[in-house]
């Protein structure tokens, strides 16, 4: 018993303190970065502890001690405690969500320095994966749905007709591509049988050809702009759209905006996370089987905790390029207009999930799987 | 005048409470059953019209893969067991003595969180996941999406006034203790009732998705599509209630999606509607 | 627990369910403040909302009101040169070159001016001009959530302001024109600089263009918003690009050629639809032809002086004044009287970045002018503004603000 606490607490730690909020921190300046270098200009490079300065990365620490001392402020006629509560609402769902995502292959101690078997997988070992539940992404989208509050509430408990209207609009989004997300991935629930993300990343094996991206194309594109509309990132950041309607986190100073900002990046990687697994394979490497690499007849066998080691890097590499591609799509385009966004929601994007929903159920009786 | 309706609402909640404290489990299946045990062998299991089920003998075996958690029994469940009873019951009070219609559906969203957390200690998985989703989720964002957007003033809840509200409100509190005293006087404390389904093999599906997917698509397959007919109508008609009324010709129509009119007489030429 | 009421829906009788049969709901007021990222410079809107609906909206101008026309008459007319720098303080050579040639009119010298300087002054205000367009884009491609074009025209726009500086001394408050020409000559190595920095500008045009233009969710926010029609457009006093855009081909360039405008090929673009993907396209087009006459501008300048030899009007060198007594006596009379304009009334009109701008001048024969009116531009766009977005979506506002390039400088001077 104490041993499975003990367990689920490393997974945790190792998952989100030592990878999750330092790459959503690092985010923070990443973005401000990457998009001083498409946009011609130098960006953040000069936050620095002593002289120790590499290339402006301690930008984020600044942020976070800058955030921290500001006065935190409570408009006169705002309701408080909904207001107080509104930040926890937005940042714990995310955080919870990371509970389902496989982020390493099953670990067998005993068998770390041998050479696994493919073809009989020894029993027991750890599952990297915190939570492994039959309807894991049910999970995630119960959670995602909870996080709709965090805005909402945030809107209208600051008494500011700005803020009001920003809220309402986030609520609005989230609620019509939650949806479009979940009939998104059905294609992908079809083909795989199952909801559990471990179970799907096992499906997808290390044959690229078996990915996900490569069974359910249409399923991936819809996927990932129904999960950036979700986060509320440009280009549907209409709820935060700083030179429109200010955004629905208008009254909030110091670490309440910084909740919603660090949750919007943890979101970031978050999305980048899901998409790798559901749609990229997970932490599989191509040619990288249990017992070695396989490139058409060259066998090159490999222990089992380098491969481990291996697949791990993978997954936070996999990662990083998702959260790299988001930044990228957020400087390039502009945003929708909140009924162009919703528009594309309900009567874009829904239809084609539809539609490929079925045209899977068909392939798939057809192929008599 | 409010009276009445708020006496008919006190009755109706009255009886909900009574009916299903008073419920009892249905007929389950015959007296002595035989079921697989995954791993291969058959266990017994003896069931009686109470539906109390005795396993013969209860031999514990290993647990299906997504349900690693020992049965709940024990303190630990107890304490959780009454935690979450203890939010359920208190989010469901706060929601009616609130003044702040806010505040009132946000506790009644702690509430069906709550909910959700006393249905995956059943082992009801995928209805907890569903409860949180599509109630908690979706549901009381639209309650709270509508609430904002009436923005009425605050109201002191609605209450009994003069003698006859008294003599009602607390008949009503009066039967209902007596229904909840009962209830528990009468109900057993087994845990066998879900552990012999966790244990037994025909049941390694229950709660599932699988398990409630293959019940719904295939025994209950008509009340399904019913409600989803149901839910169909519904949705039409609050679009026919909600959508503006057409204007006579001549003045601009009010488009509720899509791009608005072009103020003035704009001439808008050639592709004006960009498509797909 | 008064008189009986028939109830259907709980607590609402059978007349009050008809009455809200319509489901109306209460418009929001919204006051677009004059501190908003929008709003450019500071102007308030009062907006009532219905939903995301605007009903009716209110503009508020005033807050950016400096007394210029007040000022003007208590200053000599070299003098009111830096006042007409923060007027439109986006481009502000063209309003130098406008009142330049207002004063010029009056005196009957604006034939007179040495081809040099009149040259130069197109050479500047076409800069200027590329400058204006610049920012009106980027600005409006910024608020739109493209911020990357937005760095890349600010970009271009830095050239412009250094080499602006480089002949006149400063980026923005040039005082750069005179009556009579144009207070310094071009640095020597103007020419080249300037050619290599048209390739660089046409560079990152294209650039800019090649992201946004034809983005679709750019052009769904921008096609069929805030339209006005060309008849509407002349009723309310349009002109410049946003004229331009709803089919009307006029440009005061072309029609009323001033300097040596008639010397220089351009074509003027013009839109179709009037609405703010048209203002975009004739906006960006316009820069292109600007480059091309700063290109022919620059082939053909000629040396030569580059002020009215005339001492009533303009500064004699300091060799004469320092040596000679006409020089002394002619500098003196011009610094503390100012120039001496022959009674009159003047209203001259050039193309600035954002359409017509006219200077109506009343010279009482002293050296300040009686009376200086200026016309503004986006004066008559903002009026129009409420027609043009009554019935839109708030998210509609912000695109068609930033496409009509409302200066709060110049309209409320």
């Amino acid at each position: 018993m104490l041993m499975i606490f003990l367990l689920g607490a490393l997974k945790w730690l190792g998952l989100i303190m030592v990878f999750v909020m330092p790459v959503a921190s690092l985010l923070t300046w990443a973005e401000r970065r990457q998009s001083a270098m498409m946009q011609d200009r130098l960006g953040p490079n000069r936050a620095n502890i002593g002289s120790v300065r590499i290339w402006g990365i301690l930008h984020f620490v600044a942020d976070a001690v800058k955030m921290l001392f500001k006065e935190d402020f409570v408009p006169a006629k705002a309701h408080k405690t909904l207001f107080r509560l509104a930040p926890v609402l937005a940042f714990a769902p995310v955080l919870i969500a990371f509970a389902i995502i496989p982020f390493g292959p099953t670990i067998h101690v005993d068998h770390l320095f041998k050479v696994l078997d493919p073809y009989s997988a020894p029993s027991g070992g750890e599952r990297l994966q915190i939570f492994t539940a039959e309807f894991g992404m049910l999970f995630y989208f119960a959670i995602a749905s909870i996080a709709n509050y965090g805005t909402t509430l945030a809107g209208w408990a600051s008494y500011n007709k700005w803020a009001l209207l920003g809220g309402l609009r986030a609520s609005s989004q989230m609620m019509a591509y939650e949806v479009t997300m979940g009939l998104a991935v059905l294609g992908m629930f079809l083909v795989t049988g199952t909801l559990e993300p471990g179970a799907m990343v096992d499906w997808q094996g290390p044959n690229p050809l078996h990915w996900g991206i490569t069974v359910q194309p249409l399923a991936f594109l819809l996927f990932f702009t129904a999960a950036i509309a979700e986060t509320k990132r440009a280009p549907f950041d209409i709820p935060e759209g700083e030179p429109e309607v200010i955004g629905y986190f208008l009254e909030y100073s110091g670490l309440g905006f910084g909740t919603f900002f660090l949750a919007e990046f943890v979101e970031i990687v978050f999305v980048g996370a899901l998409m790798t697994t559901v749609f990229f394979g997970g932490y599989h490497i191509p040619g990288l089987y249990q017992n070695g690499f396989y490139f058409g007849d060259w066998f090159f066998e490999l222990p089992h905790v380098v491969v481990a080691v291996l697949q791990v890097h993978a997954f936070i590499f996999k990662v990083i390029f998702f959260c790299w591609f988001q930044l990228l799509i957020r400087w390039t385009l502009p945003r929708f207009r909140p009924d162009q966004l919703i528009h594309l929601g309900w009567k874009k994007i829904l239809p084609m999930s539809l539609a490929n929903v079925m045209i899977t159920a068909a392939v798939l009786l057809w192929l008599g799987l | 005048m409010r009276t009445g309706a708020a006496a008919l609402l006190l009755v109706g909640v009255v009886l909900l409470v009574a009916g299903v404290a008073s419920a009892q489990p249905g007929p389950g299946p015959t007296a002595q059953i035989a079921v697989p045990r995954p791993g291969g062998g058959v266990q017994l299991l003896r069931i009686d019209g109470a539906g109390n089920v005795d396993a013969v003998p209860a031999v514990a075996t290993d647990a299906p893969d997504d349900m690693s958690a020992p049965a709940p029994t024990g303190k630990g469940a107890a304490f959780a067991f009454w935690l979450f009873s203890a939010i359920v019951v208190g989010g469901a009070i706060f929601t009616i003595t609130r003044r702040n219609a806010v505040t009132a559906v946000m506790s009644l969203v702690g509430t069906f969180i709550g909910i959700a957390a006393i249905y995956a200690m059943l082992f009801a998985h995928f209805l907890a996941a569903i409860q949180v989703l599509v109630y908690a989720g979706a549901i009381m964002v639209l309650f709270v999406f509508v609430v904002m957007l009436l923005n009425k003033e605050e109201e002191e809840p609605f209450a009994f006034r003069g003698v006859i509200g008294k003599v009602l409100s607390l008949g009503a509190i009066a039967y209902l203790g007596f229904r909840l005293i009962t209830l528990f006087w009468r109900v057993k404390d087994d845990p066998t009732l879900t552990e012999a389904a966790w244990q037994t093999g025909e049941f390694a599906a229950y709660g599932t998705t699988k398990g409630v997917g293959q019940l719904l698509f295939t025994d209950y397959l008509f009340p399904f599509e019913a409600v989803s007919i149901v839910l169909l109508v519904a949705v039409i008609g609050a679009l026919v209630l909600a959508h503006p009324e057409h204007v006579t010709a001549g003045e601009p129509e009010p488009e509720p999606a899509g791009k608005p009119p072009g103020a003035g007489a704009g001439a808008v030429a050639g592709e004006a509607e960009p498509h797909v | 627990m008064g008189e009986r009421r028939t109830f259907v829906f709980g607590q609402k009788t059978a007349e009050e369910l008809e009455a809200e049969a319509g489901l109306p709901t209460e418009p929001m007021r919204v006051n677009m403040g004059p501190s908003h990222p929008a709003m450019h410079g500071t102007v308030r809107m009062v907006l009532t909302l219905d939903g995301e609906r605007i009903r009716e909206s209110d503009i508020e101008l005033g807050f950016i009101h400096r007394c210029f026309e007040k000022e003007a008459e208590y200053a000599t007319y070299t003098q009111i040169f830096p006042y007409t720098d923060r007027l439109n303080y986006v481009s502000p050579m063209l309003n130098n070159v406008g009142f330049a040639l207002a004063v010029e009119r009056l005196l009957g010298i604006d034939k007179e001016i040495p081809e040099r300087a009149q040259y130069i002054r197109v050479i500047v205000g076409e800069m200027a001009r590329i400058a204006d367009h610049l920012t009106c884009l980027g600005a409006s491609a910024m608020e739109l959530g493209a911020f990357t074009p937005f760095l890349w025209f600010l970009k271009a726009r830095e050239w412009l302001y250094t080499l602006l500086e480089e002949v006149s001394g400063a980026r923005l408050t040039h005082s750069y024109v005179r009556v009579g020409g144009v207070v310094a000559d071009l640095p020597t190595d103007f020419s080249e600089k300037l050619g290599a920095r048209l390739i660089d500008i046409a560079r990152v045009l294209n650039e800019g263009e090649g992201l946004i233009k034809d983005l679709r969710i750019f052009r769904d926010r921008m096609e069929g918003v805030g339209v006005l029609s060309a008849a509407d457009a002349i009723a309310y006093g349009w002109s410049g690009p946003c004229l331009r855009s709803t089919g009307v081909d006029y440009d005061v360039r072309k029609d009323h050629p001033y300097l040596v405008y008639d010397r220089l090929e351009f074509d003027v673009p013009v839109g179709t639809r009037g609405d703010n993907y048209d203002r975009f396209l004739v906006r960006m087009y316009e820069m292109r032809q600007s480059l091309r006459i700063l290109r022919q501008a620059l082939d053909q300048i000629p040396p030569g002086p580059i002020l009215v030899p005339d001492y009533a009007v303009t500064l004699p060198p300091k060799a004469e004044v320092y040596n000679s007594i006409e020089g002394m006596i002619a500098h003196f009379k011009l610094i503390m009287d100012g120039i001496r304009v022959p009674p009159g009334e003047v209203y001259s009109t050039t193309e600035a970045a954002n359409g017509e701008l006219g200077f109506y001048i009343v010279a009482d024969g002293t050296g300040r002018p009686y009376k200086c009116h200026v016309r503004a531009p986006s004066f008559a766009i903002l009026t129009s503004l409420t027609k043009q977005i009554d019935g839109a979506l708030l998210s509609d506002l912000i695109p068609t603000f930033g496409m009509v390039n409302y200066i709060a400088g110049e309209t409320e001077r």
